[in-house]
């Protein structure tokens, strides 16, 4: 069985374990979240690109808004990004910009990396606007809608990432 | 109307009770609020929720409390909580409120028909709130609890969304944040598309800030704070103000009427203690970690308070205290007793039952016989351990290369647990910021311990119950290094495949398996206990009767049992001794070019040994001592020469005999009793090599196939080369033609090589020329010619130096074709010379 380390990072807020909870099979408790920064959790797809099985290994950093190195060394490593964003709140695609410029620093370009616009049930409600998205994707910036709510497009962000880490490899 | 005669309106007109309910309810949403959005003029849900709740809460005040003239009573939300739509105190602060107020009025009562119902409450909030509009300090800082208030209220009137119109601005000055921020993210990925607004001057519009300039976590303090505070203090010293109906009173009511409105309002907030500690509420948190983070002064300051607020609240109620402790005390101290009581049971335990045990009076022999103390003993075969799990880790990315589990061990989730792992080592590193070879080497948690070791880039994690002896760890790291050396390129190429690493599984089964030496049937208790209780019964049947004797009888009976006991030692340590020799021995017999023959014991104590020595083999006196650990004086040797046919002695027999240079390796086959020879040397050495060989004892035969002469066998190619020579001629001309003359020159430098060669290895080396002619003209002639071509070879060979014999024979046309009917034929293939050439005689 193939692995795969995923790193998901965001704002504080921004529904980036209720993601991972709305896809996962295993998780540790919350307590180590606050205790070592990250959560680790675990997903099984079957049948990618060939292989029997992939195992996903999500590292659901802590929310920062003032990002620091201490959790950036857990990038390390990492097959997969996942740039968790707030629709509701501008500033969390901010933050979002500064982690992937951080990210590739680390890990350099090659590593696939989505930026997931959460919240999508509340896409009425949402200060950032279709035409900031659009300036985004034109830079080469894959983008997906998701509702950690509703689960729109939570399985389709995993299994499309697991499918971009697989042709890399 | 004067200054202080408005503030005491005011004040007079304030209840008491008011400024307590929401107050409270304000400011710590403001904080909640303000580290998500730090742009204060962004109205929040939280806040409008908040005003929701606060405002119907706020208790309609009794006009009872309105004529007390407490002082420090009055603040603006207090006032704005007012607004509860039956209470007619709004009217009359309108009505009482002094006509120059009414102007700043004018602009908000735009906002005024959204409020449907309590509008007296909203002009209340403007009138206290004169500085409100004041264009030139909209983000005053220091006045949260005005427009706060007028916000919640707001909130609370209106719809829970924002304002279509409001929210259209924010999205769009979020939008032109973000995509200015876009642009210095993406900087060398061209430029933004054309549906990309223009730089910053639309979103200027909307936000003050510079886009670049850091935004302040929380609300700053007022820098003009302390100076409005010292203007306050300073008060009562002002000159006194010019009569408010004189010219000069009208004129300065007219020239600063709005800096005076501000003025008052500062005042009134410095002046009133409650709303002093309300404005100090909402900013004391921020000030103590601003000091905080500047120096430690704060400490020091507020230490000896807390100790004294502690020390009185210990001695007031001191159950109170150890109750709060006990929970983490208790289980602490549990935990200590309990260890403690364990290890001395243990050691109990064990003492106990190695004591009474077969095996104990083993130990016991031992620790006699090696001079250490019983109880170290019984710990060095005590010290049990048992390797549980171990994890190997890619270091970098934490996925799991492979995971090893002892039998009957229960399986975890490995990818969790070793990214786990990955995550607590990063973190326990970056938190103590230690170097990059530093690393945690074990956690512990009771009696298993978690040995965590790298190597390269597998970063290993190994779960042992027990207590480990020290060269596990380096066992382990053995064994892990072993892997980064076997699996280098897989480690290289690793992209989450762990299935090439399996084959390291063999460097570390071991660990998992060797740990139940000491542990299995273990008897019932009772029946252990068999063999000590009747020793036990015979010793005091035995003293029992010792006791019957006389002293005499008992004196002797002690000194012939001391007797016994020192006899006993005797054959004790002879036994071990023999032991001993007999191993020695069998060293001696296992050594190539030695056998042992008779070995007897000599009247002086010593073992005398008959050994057979081939005077290749080794010296069995030192094999006796330095590998039989006996020492010099224990035995005598009686060395009998003889040829041994043991393989590593023929060999090295037949190597003293032919002396092979470096570049030869010399082996024997000893079931075919040959000797095989491999490298390179030269001809001569090779075969009287292997006529030596041949002659000596235990050789049948030599192999000589592996074994080259690197000139021979050059000599054999130049011949090769030249035998395949062939040059021919024009018709009826004895020089060659103009395209074979190369060749010729070429077959010439050939022969001088390998005459040189030759003359080099002391062989000799001839020439042999056949000259051909075609079969047209006559026998005669033809022999002629070919003779004449011969010679001109030979001619040009002398010319270049050479000493070659040479021996040529003119063949006609014998060997040449002829025509269909026997006709003479015109063949160029047929005028021809052809060079053998001879090595040796």
């Amino acid at each position: 069985m193939i692995n795969k380390k995923i790193c998901m990072l965001g704002a504080f807020c921004v529904g980036k374990t209720a993601l991972v909870r709305q896809y996962v099979s295993s998780i540790f408790s919350d307590n180590y979240l606050s205790t070592v920064g990250v959560k680790i959790s675990k997903k099984v797809v079957p049948q990618a690109l060939g292989e029997d099985e992939v195992a996903l290994v999500l590292w659901d950093m802590e929310g920062q808004d003032n990002y620091s190195t201490v959790n950036l060394s857990y990038l390390r490593g990492a097959n997969g990004l996942l740039f968790v964003v707030d629709g509701t709140r501008g500033e969390s695609l901010s933050v979002a910009l500064k982690l992937r410029a951080e990210a590739l620093k680390i890990l350099g370009q090659g590593v696939p990396g989505y930026f997931l616009i959460n919240k999508a049930d509340l896409e009425p409600e949402w200060e950032i606007s279709e035409k900031v998205l659009n300036s985004l994707e034109s830079k080469g910036v894959k983008i997906i809608k998701t509702s950690a709510k509703t689960g729109l497009n939570v399985e389709k962000t995993f299994s499309d990432l697991t499918f971009a880490m697989m042709e890399k490899a | 109307m004067g200054f202080f005669d408005f503030l005491s309106r005011k004040k007079n007109h304030s209840p008491p009770e008011l400024p307590d309910p929401a107050p409270e309810e304000f400011p710590p949403e403001e904080n909640l609020a303000a580290p998500e959005n730090p742009d204060a003029d962004f109205p929040s849900a939280p806040k409008g929720a908040a005003g929701e709740d606060s405002a119907p809460a706020t208790p309609p005040s009794p006009e009872g409390t309105e004529s007390d003239a407490a002082p420090g009573v009055s603040s603006p939300e207090g006032s704005s909580s007012a607004g509860a739509p039956d209470d007619p105190r709004a009217e009359r602060i309108e009505s009482d409120a002094p006509p120059e107020d009414s102007s700043p009025e004018e602009p908000k009562s735009a906002a005024a028909p959204k409020d449907s119902s309590p509008e007296g409450a909203t002009e209340k909030t403007e009138a206290l709130k004169p500085d409100g509009a004041a264009p030139e300090n909209p983000d005053a800082p220091d006045a949260p609890d005005v427009p706060d208030a007028l916000e919640a209220f707001e909130a609370f009137q209106g719809p829970s969304v924002m304002d279509p119109q409001e929210r259209a601005a924010k999205v769009k000055e979020t939008e032109d944040k973000l995509l200015s921020e876009l642009d210095s993210f993406f900087p060398d990925e061209g430029a933004a598309p054309p549906s990309a607004p223009g730089p910053r001057p639309p979103a200027a519009a909307f936000d003050s800030r510079p886009a670049g300039e850091p935004q302040a976590p929380f609300p700053v303090l007022d820098p003009n704070y302390q100076a409005l505070s010292s203007l306050f203090n300073l008060e009562e010293s002002l000159p006194p103000l010019p009569d408010p109906q004189s010219e000069m009173g009208r004129l300065r009511a007219l020239l600063i009427e709005r800096e005076l409105k501000q003025i008052r309002h500062l005042t009134q907030v410095v002046d009133d203690p409650q709303a002093l500690a309300q404005t100090l509420s909402s900013v004391i948190t921020e000030a103590i970690l601003i000091r905080e983070s500047k120096d430690d002064k704060l400490n020091t300051v507020l230490a000896p308070t807390v100790e004294k607020i502690f020390t009185s609240a210990v001695r007031r109620n001191p159950e109170n205290l150890a109750n709060q402790i006990f929970p983490v005390i208790g289980p602490a101290i549990r935990r200590s007793i309990s260890d403690t009581f364990l290890s001395m049971l243990q050691s109990l335990n064990q003492t106990l039952e190695m004591s009474l045990s077969l095996k104990g009076l083993k130990w016991r022999l031992e620790a006699w016989r090696v001079h250490k103390p019983f109880s170290e003993i019984v710990l060095l075969h005590t010290l049990l351990y048992h390797v549980e799990e171990i994890y190997l880790i890619h270091a970098d990315s934490g996925l799991i290369l492979d995971h090893l589990v002892y039998e009957g061990g229960e399986a975890r989730d490995a990818e969790l647990v070793a990214a786990m792992f990955t995550a607590i080592r990063d973190f326990i590193r970056d938190s103590f910021s230690v170097g990059q070879k530093e690393n945690l080497d074990n956690l512990r948690f009771g009696e298993r311990t978690i040995y965590l070791q790298r190597a390269d880039k597998i970063f290993m994690a190994c779960v042992v119950r027990g207590n480990p002896p020290a060269s596990l760890t380096r066992d382990l790291q053995d064994a892990l290094e072993l892997m980064v050396v076997s699996s280098a390129d897989e480690l290289e190429k690793f992209t989450g495949d762990p299935t090439p690493f399996k084959k390291n599984r063999r460097f570390f089964q071991p660990f998992l398996e060797a740990q139940y030496e000491d542990k299995p049937r273990q008897l019932p208790f009772l029946v252990r206990m068999v063999p000590a209780l009747a020793l036990i019964f015979l010793c005091l049947f035995g003293v029992q009767r010792l006791y019957n004797r006389s002293a005499d009888q008992e004196i002797q009976s002690r000194e012939a049992s001391l007797a016994q006991v020192h006899r006993a030692g005797q054959n004790f340590s002879q036994a071990v001794f023999n032991a001993k020799f007999e191993a020695a021995i069998s060293l001696l017999n296992e050594e190539p070019g030695l056998a042992v023959g008779n070995v007897t014991l000599s009247p002086t104590g010593e073992m005398e040994v008959v050994c057979f020595r081939d005077e290749l083999a080794a010296d069995p006196a030192l094999i006796l001592t330095r590998k039989g650990g006996l020492s010099p004086g224990q035995f005598r040797l009686l060395i009998k020469p003889y040829a041994s046919l043991d393989a590593p002695i023929v060999r090295e027999r037949v190597s003293r005999i032919i002396n092979p240079s470096p570049r030869v390796t010399v082996t024997y086959d000893e079931a075919n009793k040959t000797i095989r020879l491999r490298g390179e040397a030269k001809l001569g050495w090779i075969n009287d090599a292997k006529e030596k060989a041949l002659a000596t004892l235990g050789v049948d035969s030599v192999d000589t196939s592996e074994i080259k002469d690197p000139d021979h066998e050059r000599m054999l190619d130049l011949k090769d080369q030249i035998d395949a020579t062939v040059i021919h001629f024009p018709l009826n001309g004895a020089n060659p033609v103009p395209e074979d003359a190369l060749k010729l020159e070429e077959a010439v430098d050939k022969l001088t090589s390998l005459e040189k060669l030759a003359g080099d290895m002391g062989v000799s080396v001839s020439l042999i020329i056949y000259g051909h002619a075609d079969s047209t003209g006559s026998d005669l002639f033809n022999y002629n010619l070919s003779m004449d071509r011969t010679k001109t070879v030979a001619a040009l060979l002398y010319a270049k130096g050479s000493t070659m014999p040479i021996r040529n024979y003119g063949m006609g046309a014998q060997f040449s074709p002829k025509g269909e009917d026997g006709a003479p034929l015109d063949s160029q293939d047929s005028r021809k010379i052809e060079l053998r050439a001879v090595i040796g005689n």
